[in-house]
């Protein structure tokens, strides 16, 4: 018997346990998620397209014109497409420590959800940056 | 009674089933402090927003209010964005508490936020697809 296991016992007696309850709302949660990010990556297949028929159709407007387009679609399609695969990861780790009861898989299941939060947050705090620069010098 | 004693007593000390061990309550606390962050942001962001609007020389509220279905379509959208943030933030602060207190009903019920949220958000994202596609196959169709 290890010295301390005692210890890490009374630790496991005491901590929270994924009960019936909270394994139908986390299993819940993951299935909605994984529907999310499927119609989100659909979502973004679809801009995608639309953005390529536009750049056809005023195809003429100059190279400054369709770069800038360009980049700021990329700059976008790239951050949606983190956001929904940050979340594809939550729901499928979640699935699949629900499934085995694999505690490893729980942790990371958490550790994506957390990314996912962390990531709408930074992006949310540059919006707000801009929105409040443009308030100051821009002209909305 | 000592039945029931020694029951209570194997359901503890089963070592079946998942917990919330050292490791993954670190990742879930963070998660729910981003998430109670992501709900005051959004506030703020919505506070913000709507102040621009009304001392912006454009006027956009005064253009936009006169509008019914526009105001219709706004209070839709605020009800929407507030299940959101009532969400966010009721998970945020019970998966807090329950890691703290290692409380195992705060801890269902922030799983039930997060569900809650969930299922809200991927009804807004199969709306916005839905409109996305029928926009794409219109100018598709105009076009031709």
């Amino acid at each position: 018997m290890e010295p301390n296991e005692p210890e890490n016992k009374l630790a496991d007696i005491l901590s929270i346990r994924v009960t019936e309850n909270a394994a139908a709302n986390l299993r819940t949660s993951a299935l909605w998620g994984r529907a999310m990010a499927y119609i989100g990556f659909a979502n973004l297949l679809i801009s995608i397209l639309a953005l390529a028929k536009t750049l056809v159709v005023h195809g003429s407007f100059g190279t400054g014109y369709i770069t800038g387009v360009l980049i700021s679609s990329f700059i976008g399609f790239v951050m949606v497409l983190f956001l929904y695969l940050f979340l594809y990861r939550y729901a499928s780790k979640m699935l699949l420590a629900l499934n085995t009861e694999s505690q490893e898989k729980l942790t990371e299941s958490f550790a994506q959800l957390k990314a996912y939060f962390k990531f709408i947050g930074i992006l949310f705090i540059l919006s707000l940056a801009l929105l409040v620069l443009s308030a100051l010098f821009g002209r909305i | 009674m000592n039945d029931n004693f020694n029951e209570v007593t194997k359901d503890l000390l089963n070592e079946d089933g998942l917990r919330i061990d050292e490791s993954n309550s670190k990742e879930l606390k963070d998660a729910a402090t981003w998430s109670r962050s992501i709900a005051i942001l959004t506030i703020v962001f919505i506070a913000l927003a709507l102040l621009i609007s009304l001392i912006s020389p454009l006027r956009y509220l005064t253009v936009l209010a006169g509008e019914t279905y526009v105001m219709v379509v706004a209070v839709a959208c605020l009800a929407v964005v507030g299940t959101i943030v009532y969400s966010l933030n009721q998970f945020g602060n019970n998966m807090r508490n329950a890691v703290d207190g290692e409380d195992q009903d705060l801890f269902e019920k922030g799983a039930g936020n997060l569900k809650l949220y969930m299922i809200v958000l991927c009804i807004c994202v199969a709306l916005s697809f839905i409109s996305s596609l029928y926009s794409f196959f219109n100018t598709i169709n105009t076009s031709l």
